[in-house]
């Protein structure tokens, strides 16, 4: 009997042992269908897009061997061995982000600049750029122990004035110029003197001089060049200064001091290298590639309302881009400032502190007000209160700004609050004062994550189309917007409107590939969010 | 000493700190003020904007129907085209949220409107101290649209359609309207209350503005009608014209008829002759002092009202073009407005 009881009873154990463990893997299971379920949806979702916007079923058998022969196969099999390597692939990942993103930077200038007027930007560089540089540079030299940061700010806002004050009798002066002189001024010389300041970080004075002459010399030759051949250098001037520098100076430092990773610095070339020739193989045998709508013509051109395969986003794009951009010039010191003063300088206690944590709590619960709301705010302050005209560049922008602000506040104070208050406190002991500790310990620390968390407050502004659509930002322009006073339009706009167009063309094919290009900006911001977060994780950490 | 060689983490001495942030700021502040001068020429849309020669320059901007969006928006990109210096500004707000938000505020230079304007409307333009200057550009015909599959409604009467969709009789059931229809539960699509299309059906089929009963779907996007009334067999909805000819499979028109005479397909040419009953008119209205104001936006109507009676408003975008009478009117209403001799009147 009492091996039969115990029988039963390690029996009964074992059963209830084995429906616990069936409890726990399908509680497993649940969680990861959980997971899946939110991304198997969204790739569907983007399955369609991208089936619609590129049309894939139009092209035939041959183009779609000759883009694997030419294209994925070079690219996988150079991965493959990247992947064996680790030094080839730092030096492969390295080189591909500096190409990415100096043709990005440089396309990007060029189309912001070009939608200003390189002249008016040229003006107000020179006069709030420039010569506020040269005299606070002679100011420091005749007096080092002069406040520079005061007299750094004055001069740029006297120059700004100047400028603003003689614009009728100043812009005709610069606009004698050739217009590859401006860009020069815009591009060519930032760029040389950033040069200068790395270089003479991380390789000799000597070197660093030799290399900006190399920079202003190769431009000047490229001027020639195209003026002898006839062509517009502006575009040129960009490409070369903002473009092929970077990635020379890149290139040439895997190649001169990294021996073992030098073939990695080959990935973007080959790729390239793979790219001409499959255009030039297609372009002669005549092959059908994909019959799509995300075509050069939607990129370049401006909007056709009633054919599809001639309607473009140009403007559209620009408006997004220079919308965005000044969103965060506006957005960033504000956003940064408020963070500073609440991680650093608020007081914790008395009715001070108790006024800082009203402020932080409010800041948090602002991140998730609606977009709608704060389109009714821009509309009330912009429109209403400030008399702007409605749908012009600064509304929009200063309309996403308010939105993006608390984002920009609470993840910078993520970032200052995850500088170790060692540091803090060793400066501090070693008689800096607040401002030094912030300014030389603290800041530098913080600043890839508040970079971080900005640009991502960039991306999600870039998608915005409620608060644009209370504020009344026009859905169709046909020229990109020409200053931050102008109307411009954005493309989720444009998307939103081309959606109710009566041709099943726009529908089915414009939207999608609008939105695909406009989920390629998006992204191309998240990589520059993460590829500063982690360039800056890794200088701290050496 | 101690000063200026801080040892940072990042490498940066304070001057380059100083060099790095000053460059960054300008930067900034570069974008800022090159763009509120030549902006600030362009809002004026006086002849020194930027492009500054004597041909039209300036901003045009219009608001208002989604209906007439699409002539709007073939126009301006034809007179852009042929004009640079002009830049165009197109919103879809509906009829009345065009004039409500925009237009009497005296943002927008030109409302489009799938109806006339009303005299409140007209009123409260006066008060703002403008005249609004009537142009009848084109016609369009509303397509009342049921389900493929609906095999039992072909052609309706203007009294039975008003019988469905009044607030007063709101049948619950096609049966309820009509005993040979089956017992099923009506699914509505239509206009959002901020459409000219929604005051003109209401006006034009139940005989009050605005009166319509409420369990129906209003929106302003013709897709989102038709993919309702596609979606369910017992569904009714109407859509103008352009939206029905270039989706024609998605659902089916109906044939009207009014006051006992025989239904009518819906057409552009039953909308030009008047026999189809929900044959509508299509307006722009120009705000009168900025038309006396801009040389451009006179310019941008003449080039408007002259391509008005062109044969692709009919064959491209589906609306019935200007006659050569409304040209006539629509000139001399210019005319009238540029001059700001023009006074508005039903």
């Amino acid at each position: 009997m009492a091996v039969d009881g115990d029988t039963d009873r390690t029996l009964s154990v074992d059963s209830r042992g084995r429906l616990w463990g069936l409890h726990a893997t399908l509680f497993e299971a649940g969680l990861f269908g959980a997971t899946l379920f939110g991304i198997v949806s969204l790739c569907i979702l983007f399955g369609y897009i991208a089936f619609d916007a590129f049309q894939p079923l139009t092209a035939s058998i041959r183009w779609y061997l000759l883009i694997a022969g030419t294209l994925i196969l070079p690219t996988a099999a150079g991965t493959l061995y990247a992947r064996r390597q680790p030094a080839v692939r730092a030096a492969n990942a390295k080189a591909f982000g500096v190409v990415g993103g100096a043709l990005v930077a440089a396309l990007c200038t060029y189309i912001v600049v070009d939608a200003l007027s390189p002249y008016d930007v040229a003006l107000v560089l020179l006069f709030g750029g420039y010569l506020p540089a040269v005299f606070t540079l002679l100011v420091r030299r005749t007096n080092r122990t002069t406040q520079l940061g005061p007299t750094a700010i004055l001069s740029v806002g006297g120059g700004l004035a100047i400028a603003h004050g003689g614009y009728d009798l100043l812009r005709p002066i610069v606009g004698t110029a050739a217009q590859w002189i401006a860009y020069f001024a815009i591009v060519t010389l930032p760029v040389a003197f950033g040069l200068w300041i790395v270089g003479r970080r991380r390789w000799t004075r000597q070197t660093a001089r030799r290399a900006v002459l190399a920079v202003i010399v190769s431009v000047l030759l490229l001027v020639v060049l195209a003026l002898g051949l006839g062509i517009d250098p502006s575009f040129w001037v960009v490409l070369l200064s903002v473009g092929a520098i970077p990635v020379a100076v890149v290139i040439g430092e895997i190649v001169v001091l990294d021996p073992a990773g030098r073939l990695g610095a080959a990935g973007p070339f080959v790729l390239i290298g793979c790219l001409s020739v499959f255009l030039a193989v297609e372009r002669q045998l005549g092959l059908e590639g994909p019959d799509g709508y995300l075509t050069t013509t939607l990129l370049l051109e401006s909007w056709h309302g009633l054919d599809a395969s001639s309607a473009g986003v140009y403007p559209q794009i620009v408006g997004s881009i220079v919308i965005v951009g000044v969103m965060g010039v506006l957005a960033f010191p504000v956003g940064i400032g408020a963070a500073l003063y609440l991680e650093e300088y608020a007081q914790r206690s008395g009715w001070r502190g108790r006024v800082a944590t009203l402020l932080e709590v409010n800041i948090s619960n602002l991140a998730g007000v609606p977009s709608v709301v704060y389109g009714l705010l821009g509309l009330a302050l912009f429109r209403n209160a400030l008399g702007f005209p409605t749908g012009i560049v600064l509304s929009a922008a200063g309309t996403l700004g308010l939105l993006i602000l608390p984002i920009v506040v609470v993840s910078a104070q993520e970032a200052l609050r995850s500088v170790p208050d060692s540091l803090r406190e060793a400066a501090v002991g070693m008689g800096a004062s607040r401002w030094q500790t912030l300014r030389t310990v603290v800041l530098p620390e913080a600043l890839p994550g508040m970079l971080t968390g900005t640009i991502l407050a960039l991306a999600r502004a870039i998608g915005e189309t409620a608060p644009l659509v209370i504020i009344a930002v026009a859905t169709t322009k046909y020229s990109p917007p020409d200053g931050i006073l102008s109307s411009a339009t954005v493309l989720p706009l444009q998307i939103f409107a081309a959606r109710s167009n009566v041709d099943p063309a726009f529908r089915h094919g414009i939207v999608p590939a609008a939105a695909v290009v406009l989920l390629v900006l998006l992204l191309l911001m998240n990589t520059t969010a993460i590829v500063v977060r982690n360039r800056f994780d890794r200088r701290s950490q050496q | 000493m101690a000063h200026d060689r801080a040892g940072l983490p990042l490498g940066v001495s304070r001057r380059e700190f100083l060099v790095a942030s000053g460059t960054a700021g300008i930067l900034t502040l570069a974008g800022c003020t090159a763009d509120s001068n030549s902006g600030g020429d362009t809002e004026n849309g006086d002849e020194t904007g930027s492009g500054g020669s004597g041909e039209a320059s300036g901003e045009i901007r219009i608001s208002g129907s989604s209906t007439v969006y699409p002539i709007a928006q073939e126009i301006s990109r034809q007179f852009q085209a042929e004009n640079d210096a002009v830049g165009f500004n197109l919103t879809r707000d509906g009829s009345s949220g065009g004039f409500e938000n925009v237009f009497i505020p005296g943002d927008s230079d030109i409302n489009n409107a799938s109806r006339p304007i009303a005299p409140e409307e007209v009123e409260q333009c006066r008060e703002a101290g403008f005249e609004p200057v009537e142009f009848f550009i084109a016609q369009d015909a509303l397509t009342v649209v049921v389900n493929n599959d609906n095999d039992w409604a072909e052609s309706l009467s203007i009294e039975t359609l008003k019988k469905i969709w009044s607030p007063d009789s709101a049948p619950e059931t096609w049966a309820d309207v009509n005993d040979d229809w089956p017992d099923e539960p009506f699914d509505l699509y239509g206009a959002a209350t901020t459409s000219g299309t929604f005051d003109y059906f209401t006006e034009a089929v139940i005989g009050e503005e605005g009166k319509i009963r409420d369990d129906f779907e209003g929106t302003e996007e013709d897709d989102l009608i038709a993919q309702g009334v596609a979606g369910n067999k017992h569904a009714m909805g109407y859509l103008p014209f352009a939206y029905y000819t270039n989706n024609p499979d998605s659902v089916t028109a109906l044939s009207l008829s009014d006051g006992g005479g025989d239904p009518v397909e819906p057409s552009l040419d039953g909308a030009q002759s008047g026999n189809y009953p929900l044959a509508r008119p299509l307006f722009f209205y120009a705000n009168a002092s900025k038309l006396q104001e801009k040389s451009h936006l006179q310019a941008f109507i003449k080039y408007y009202i002259n391509q008005s009676d062109e044969s692709f408003v009919a064959e491209e975008i589906g609306y019935v073009p200007s006659t050569k009478a409304m040209v006539e009117e629509n000139l001399s209403n210019l005319e009238a407005g540029s001059n700001g001799e023009y006074e508005w009147s039903a």
